[in-house]
């Protein structure tokens, strides 16, 4: 493990605790690649997404009170 | 001078000021009716005109919303009308009745506030007694009529280190949780808002919960106000940030008719009002909110400013922005910004 993971770690951890996380629940709730890759192809499929509905550039979608339908992909029953 | 055309999807609809709390962070500093409010009839036309505007959801809040004797009417138009719709309450009118006009509604949502994880702290934060047992009793029958329920937390310095209590009640219930910051807007203190170092224990929290628990067990997702672009935690939002979206899917529509891109920003921001002007023309007016839809990268400010993820991020959260650095598109409360100096420390 380098410095710069050491550090990151010991501080997270500290952190963590703050809301009663012992050290494994805190490490394990970094970004994995798998995270990253899912992010990815969010980012495109809704930049694609706001071209399509309103040409000339990305949007995103704004939710106030997230709902049990919005855990079903891309929003069950929303579009 | 933008030539897009812009979609509202999603309208935040505050149909009344009037509200049967008096919450230590609310933006709106509800409680007392707003002069001037929307009638029926009004109501009714701005539906009409939000649907030809290509709405998609429209959410009723408050104040509370179940304290407009119409609110089941208005519910029923938007449904009928095609639209989905959210109806956002402090939970502490809901009883049978309004569980059965809920379930012919059919709505997107039902959400309910939940800022403690003991009577104490939500009664305090809430202002009112006996309202965390009012709150706990709402869930009960919104989930026994099978209505898509969903707690959303505010937190801050006095409530927020009762997540980890909040979660074991709501594990397993089909209910959706939604964790915001409170910010410095309507009657909430700066004091009380969370520290950065706070902010991002919640947001630790967040992801932890997510790693542990299934979606069916407890679909967690931190609010807009939860970002952004962290280099060591996954995102924690719904959805990807592509940046704050006031003026662009989302508009706010004041009780008395005055239109905003978001709610929570200050009456400067107030883009006209609908007893005076037609909404689709207020929407579609050029200059209006020109603060997201001309925005470029040298609308940035702070730390944002030299950030490689500003043009697309456009600062954070808007209404965190205005209301702790008086400036539009420099949110310090971003995980990209708190890494970067917890790494130079």
């Amino acid at each position: 493990m380098n410095a710069r993971t050491k550090k990151i770690n010991t501080k997270l951890t500290k952190l963590g605790q703050t809301l009663g996380l012992d050290e494994t629940d805190t490490l394990r709730a970094k970004r994995t690649t798998k995270n990253i890759v899912t992010l990815a192809l969010l980012t495109g499929a809704f930049m694609l997404l706001g071209h399509l509905m309103m040409p000339g550039g990305p949007v995103g979608l704004y939710y106030t009170g997230v709902s049990t339908k919005d855990f079903q992909i891309l929003f069950g029953g929303f579009f | 001078m933008s030539k897009r055309n812009y979609i509202p999807i999603s309208v935040v609809w505050e149909t009344t000021l009037n509200c049967n709390m008096k919450c230590m962070h609310c933006g709106s500093s509800a409680g007392n009716i707003r002069r001037n409010e929307l009638t029926t009839k009004e109501g009714l036309k701005l539906c009409e005109d939000l649907n030809k505007l290509g709405t998609r959801l429209i959410s009723l809040m408050g104040g509370e919303p179940f304290l407009r004797k119409d609110w089941h009417i208005f519910a029923h138009h938007i449904r009928d009308l095609g639209m989905n719709v959210t109806i956002m309450s402090n939970g502490l009118l809901i009883n049978e009745d309004i569980i059965s006009e809920l379930v012919k509604i059919d709505p997107y949502a039902v959400t309910i506030s939940l800022d403690g994880g003991t009577p104490q702290t939500h009664n305090a934060t809430r202002g009112v007694r006996a309202s965390f047992n009012r709150c706990i009793q709402s869930l009960d029958l919104l989930t026994k009529a099978n209505l898509p329920t969903t707690v959303i937390t505010t937190v801050h310095k006095q409530n927020f280190k009762e997540l980890p209590i909040i979660r074991d009640f709501l594990i397993n219930r089909g209910i959706a949780w939604q964790i915001q910051m409170a910010t410095p807007v309507g009657r909430f203190p700066k004091s009380l808002m969370l520290s950065q170092d706070e902010f991002y224990s919640v947001a630790i929290f967040i992801a932890s919960s997510r790693k542990n628990y299934s979606v069916k067990e407890l679909p967690i997702i931190g609010a807009h106000n939860f970002g952004y672009h962290s280099q060591i935690l996954p995102n924690i939002m719904l959805l990807p940030w592509i940046g704050c979206q006031a003026g662009l899917t989302a508009m706010g529509i004041q009780s008395d008719g005055g239109v905003q891109g978001c709610l929570s920003l200050p009456d400067k921001f107030i883009e006209g009002n609908i007893r005076k002007r037609n909404l689709i023309d207020i929407w579609n007016a050029p200059k209006s909110f020109s603060y997201n839809r001309n925005f470029t990268r040298d609308d940035l400010t702070g730390e944002c400013k030299n950030c490689r993820y500003g043009k697309r991020c456009k600062g954070g959260c808007f209404t965190v922005s205005t209301s702790l650095t008086g400036e539009n598109h420099g949110d310090p409360y971003c995980l990209h910004l708190i890494e970067k100096k917890m790494l130079s420390e």
